[in-house]
């Protein structure tokens, strides 16, 4: 069991997440690349550094979720859960607001169904 | 129910076809050991279970087996894609060729169509838990198989990833045992299944 927690807390580092999306409620603008007007130059996220974070901390959910499923009184597991889930979702809503809906709840109100615009992760540009 | 987020579980760009690989890896979505398999193994185990840690991992990691599957295909596909004829003509992919063109299509790498016998759900806790730490293993052997069979970084990194999960299952799945034991008689595990001698329940 200790070999587990150790998977676990060692995932956290070396995550290389040296950006952090401002969510300042910027216009989505897909395709556009970056979106710059709205952003301090350290705080602009490429696509696919962004992208990167939204895997990392997506498998570090994974990974803690089954660890509490067969620990679920284990306070240390379930901080560092909530506190990646935090930091998923603030990606994921950065990554959505620019570059497109990674599920089909997060289109927003717009005259087109923008799920069907972006490539589907099979794509080589997905 | 299940939801749908559009990315994988972990990134695959394979850049060079190799259609004679993608008929090995096949395995892994349709094979005796292979994804499809996994999560539908779990999900089917999951509904007699009677211990809620257990059907959750099961849950959980049935789950996660859905992506695995996910991940399987698309390196399939993105080792097939875009092929000549003359990139067919000669090597292993060339029969599944003539019955799926370049789709997807669950069968092992010898051709066997995927078959339900090649998932047990067996209606005993502590069976099922040993059966699905076997499984994880022919997995993770099956992975060690096919990364002798390549040298491309491509495919070799999303490999890896995979075999490393089948080793984190099997380590979970042992848990979901002892918490099942701990629940029984210790001198005697196998006095009642748990999952139907409703008489016998602690």
């Amino acid at each position: 069991m200790n070999d587990s927690r150790l998977i676990y807390k060692n995932m956290g580092r070396n995550m290389g997440m040296s950006c952090s999306p401002n969510n300042t409620g910027s216009n989505s603008n897909y395709n556009n690349g970056m979106n710059d007007n709205k952003m301090s130059c350290n705080m602009k996220i490429d696509k696919n550094r962004c992208m990167q974070n939204i895997y990392e901390l997506g498998f570090a959910m994974t990974e803690t979720i089954l660890f509490l499923d067969t620990h679920p009184d284990d306070r240390d597991a379930m901080n560092y859960y909530t506190q990646t889930k935090e930091q998923y979702q603030k990606y994921k809503e950065y990554y959505e607001q620019n570059y497109g809906p990674l599920d089909c709840y997060q289109v927003e109100n717009q005259n087109y169904w923008s799920w069907v615009m972006t490539p589907m992760p099979w794509e080589m540009e997905g | 129910m299940w939801g749908y987020e559009k990315r994988l579980e972990y990134p695959i760009h394979i850049k060079n076809t190799n259609p004679s690989l993608a008929a090995m890896i096949i395995s892994q979505y349709g094979g005796p050991d292979g994804e499809s398999g996994a999560s539908m193994r779990y999900l089917s185990q999951r509904y007699s279970m009677p211990y809620r840690k257990v059907s959750g991992l099961l849950t959980d990691i049935a789950t996660e087996e859905l992506n695995h599957l996910e991940m399987v295909s698309v390196m399939v596909h993105q080792l097939t894609r875009n092929l000549s004829m003359e990139q067919i003509k000669g090597t292993p992919f060339e029969a599944y060729y003539v019955d799926h063109t370049a789709g997807i299509w669950p069968q092992a790498a010898g051709g066997i169509p995927f078959n339900a016998c090649e998932f047990q759900s067996k209606g005993d806790a502590i069976t099922d838990m040993f059966e699905d730490m076997a499984a994880e293993q022919k997995a993770r052997t099956t992975y060690d198989n096919l990364i002798r069979l390549t040298n491309d970084p491509d495919v070799l990194e999303p490999l890896k990833f995979l075999r490393a999960r089948e080793i984190v299952h099997f380590q979970r799945f042992g848990e979901g045992l002892s918490i099942i034991q701990n629940q029984l008689d210790n001198k005697n595990f196998y006095m009642y299944n748990p999952e139907f001698d409703k008489k016998g329940c602690q």
